[in-house]
Order: C-alpha cells, then structure tokens, then sequence
C-alpha cells in the first residue's frame, strides 16, 4: 500500500492548488452525501435485509454494529490525539498511525452493512426529528468520510484541515448512533 | 501518511456496500438462481469454494417490518385491525371506532402470531397464508375470524398519550382512519380525526402521534 512513486506527482502540483483541492474533496462529498440521501429517497423501501445469525432481531445487528463503529471511533479520536501530540507524555507511540488507519478502516466496514440495511429497508424518511435528523446524519457520515479520505491522499494541506475533516466524520457517525443505537438500546433494554 | 491507504479504504466501503445490496436485490426475487456452475463444470474446474450451505426449505416467516390491516364486520359496526410485526415481536390493535378496543402483543415467530391483551381478556392467533395473515380474534366473550392483509406506511398503529388520556388510531391501505380513545375512567369514546401526517387535534392543540411497531414499548 505504501508507494513512494505515487506521491511524485500530487506534491509537484500542491502549491497553491491546495485551497482547491479541498474544496473538489468537499464537493465529492456533498456529491455523495446528497446523493445517497436522494437515492434513500427514491428507492422504494423494502422492509426486509439480510441480516446476521444469532440477534433477536435486525434492528438489534444493527444497533450493535453502529456501537461497535462508534467504539472503535473514540478510539480515532484517542488516536488522532495521539497523533497530533495534543495527549500528556509527549510522543506517541510509534504504532499509533498504523493503528488509527486501521481502527478507522473496522469502524467504516463495520457501519456499512448498516447503513445498507437503512438505505434499502428503510429510505431517507422525516417522520419525526429523530428520524429525520438520524437521516441526515447518515448521509452527512459517508460524505465527511469520502472527503476526509480524499484529502488524506493530497499532501500540502493546511495543518488543520484533516483534523477538521476528520472531527467532522467522527461528529457525523457519534450523532448517527445517538438519534439509532441508543434510541433502541433505550426502548429495548441492551438486547442482542 | 499512505498515499493509497484511504483509496483502498474507499474502495473496501463500496465494495461491501454494493455486496450487500446486491445480495439484498438479489433477494427480492424468490426465484432461486439454477445451481449450473455446481452441477455441470466439476469435472474440469478446480475446487470452487465450498458452496453455502443450502437454505432450509422456505418456512413461512414474517418480513424484518410489517404491518398487516383487516376488517372485521360484526352486529354493531366494523373492528379494524392492525397487526404490526418487527422482528420477532408482534403488536396489535382492534377497535372499532366507537368504544370497543384492544392492544395485544406478543411474538411473531415462523410465520405465527400468538397476541394476548395485559389483562388477558382479548388474544390473537393468526398465521401467515401467502403475504396476508389469517386467524381469529377474541375480544371478550366474543370471538371473530380475521383475514389482515399487508399494508405500506403511512398505514400502521398510532398512538398519542396525555394526562391519562389514551388515543389511538389505525391507518389502513386505503388511508382511512379508525380511532377509539380512553379516559382516565375507563370510559372509551370515538378518537378525534387522525391526518396522515399524524397529527391530530386534541382538546384544540395539534399534537403528533407516535407510530407504534412490533418492537415498540407501548
């Protein structure tokens, strides 16, 4: 994964382009968050997805994915900390990039067959602020999240412009959960 | 920092993504796809990966989230019904717009509903017959025999609680309203006008009704 060569050409061009990369980064997010909430819109909602073995219900998978994302997401924001030198005791340890990149990666995995499963089951829907607030947030989620990995791929950025991005994606998927997973956790009891 | 790091994590997210979905599309189709590669390319091919297991012969099973509406006709006018399943849990609410009503729960599994109300006067069996579900209710002394077919939202139960004061609706397939509310006494009265929306207008002030599901808490 690591290729030297294919940093040559981004940093060659950085200067002075990286205001507009951020912003074509921003607007293939917003693409992608608008479109997907469009796309909820559209499809007509099927009440029913496949769903993993062993839970009462589909509604409680998801419930505990959307938990296991939001866990392995304090630990991006630990980590992110860590990275940044913001924690007391100065340097990190060297493991911490490796181990934010990949926490991150189990943290998206791990919402997307729930987000699938709202998408197809369910649609974008406003019925009550809950619900329309948890729509939003999800779209707002997975387009914070393409435009923070977009940027993490341009180099020259401004120094705060990834922590940004990145509060951002761990804010989106933190208010997902709360308006979703606690919701049902606090309806149902905290049931498998 | 990797440079392809974050595209392959993309990458990695559509993929899952699409995966599912297609599975879910796939789904949608109760045709089973012909096992062909299976069967006939064994001789050359090399070792595919271990098939799935074959699904079980196909029990009658809910939907993940479904409402089902009948009606009832009886002496003294018509009980709606609404049964709505999510997961394996049941809910469901028969009244008859005047003053008759129950809410019975209890769980939908293998394509059966067993419901009683909390004071056990009213129950529900129902099973699953094609996409509808059939059965009797009893209410009572009282007991009729039912045929609830699925309904899309904004069918379904509602509900709007205050101060002791119960309303609850049923929207049907056709978007009509049934209603009964419940005073603090006991005493039921027909339920004001229920819009679609869900709103109503109680005692001059428009609130908004809870939609209630298999799973909810009512």
């Amino acid at each position: 994964m690591s290729d030297p060569t294919a940093q040559m050409p981004t940093q060659a061009v950085r200067t002075g382009s990286s205001g507009i990369a951020v912003l074509v980064t921003v607007i293939l997010g917003a693409i992608v968050a608008v479109g997907l909430g469009v796309f909820g819109k559209i499809h007509e909602p099927q009440f029913f997805s496949i769903s993993v073995a062993g839970f009462s219900s589909g509604t409680a998978v998801k419930s505990w994915l959307a938990t296991l994302a939001v866990t392995l997401a304090l630990f991006q924001l630990a980590s992110a900390f860590a990275m940044y030198r913001l924690i007391p005791g100065g340097k990190a340890p060297s493991w911490i990039g490796t181990a934010h990149v990949w926490s991150g990666r189990l943290a998206v995995l791990a919402s997307v067959p729930v987000a699938v499963h709202c998408l197809y089951a369910l649609g974008f829907q406003s019925g009550d602020n809950r619900v329309l607030f948890h729509s939003l947030f999800g779209c707002f989620f997975y387009g914070a999240f393409v435009t923070k990995m977009l940027l993490l791929t341009r180099k020259g950025l401004r120094g705060w412009v990834i922590p940004v991005a990145g509060g951002l994606v761990f804010f989106g998927l933190v208010y997902v959960w709360l308006t979703s997973a606690l919701w049902f956790f606090q309806t149902n009891g905290i049931t498998f | 920092m990797k440079i392809r790091g974050p595209i392959v994590t993309l990458g990695a997210v559509a993929v899952l993504g699409i995966g599912i979905w297609l599975v879910n599309v796939s789904k949608e189709d109760p045709e089973p796809a012909p096992p062909a590669a299976q069967a006939t390319t064994s001789t050359t091919a090399a070792p595919a990966p271990a098939p799935a297991p074959p699904p079980p012969p196909p029990a009658p099973a809910f939907p993940a989230k479904a409402d089902y509406v009948g009606k009832i006709p009886i002496a003294t006018g018509t009980i709606t019904l609404d049964i709505s399943v999510e997961g394996e849990k049941a809910i469901a609410y028969a009244c008859d717009g005047k003053s008759i009503e129950t809410w019975l729960r209890g769980p939908a599994v293998n394509g059966l509903v067993s419901l009683a109300s909390k004071d056990k006067t009213s129950r529900l069996e129902g099973r699953l017959e094609g996409d509808s579900v059939v059965g009797t209710l009893w209410i009572g002394e009282k007991k009729w025999d039912f045929k609830a077919d699925p309904a899309q939202p904004p069918a379904g139960l509602y509900v709007y609680e205050e101060a002791g004061v119960r309303s609850s609706w049923i929207i049907d397939g056709e978007g009509g309203v049934t209603g009964v509310q419940r005073r603090p006494d006991g005493s039921t009265v027909r339920a004001p006008g229920l819009s679609l929306d869900a709103t109503s207008v109680i005692d001059g002030r428009t609130v908004v009704a809870t939609r209630v599901e298999g799973d909810s808490d009512v």
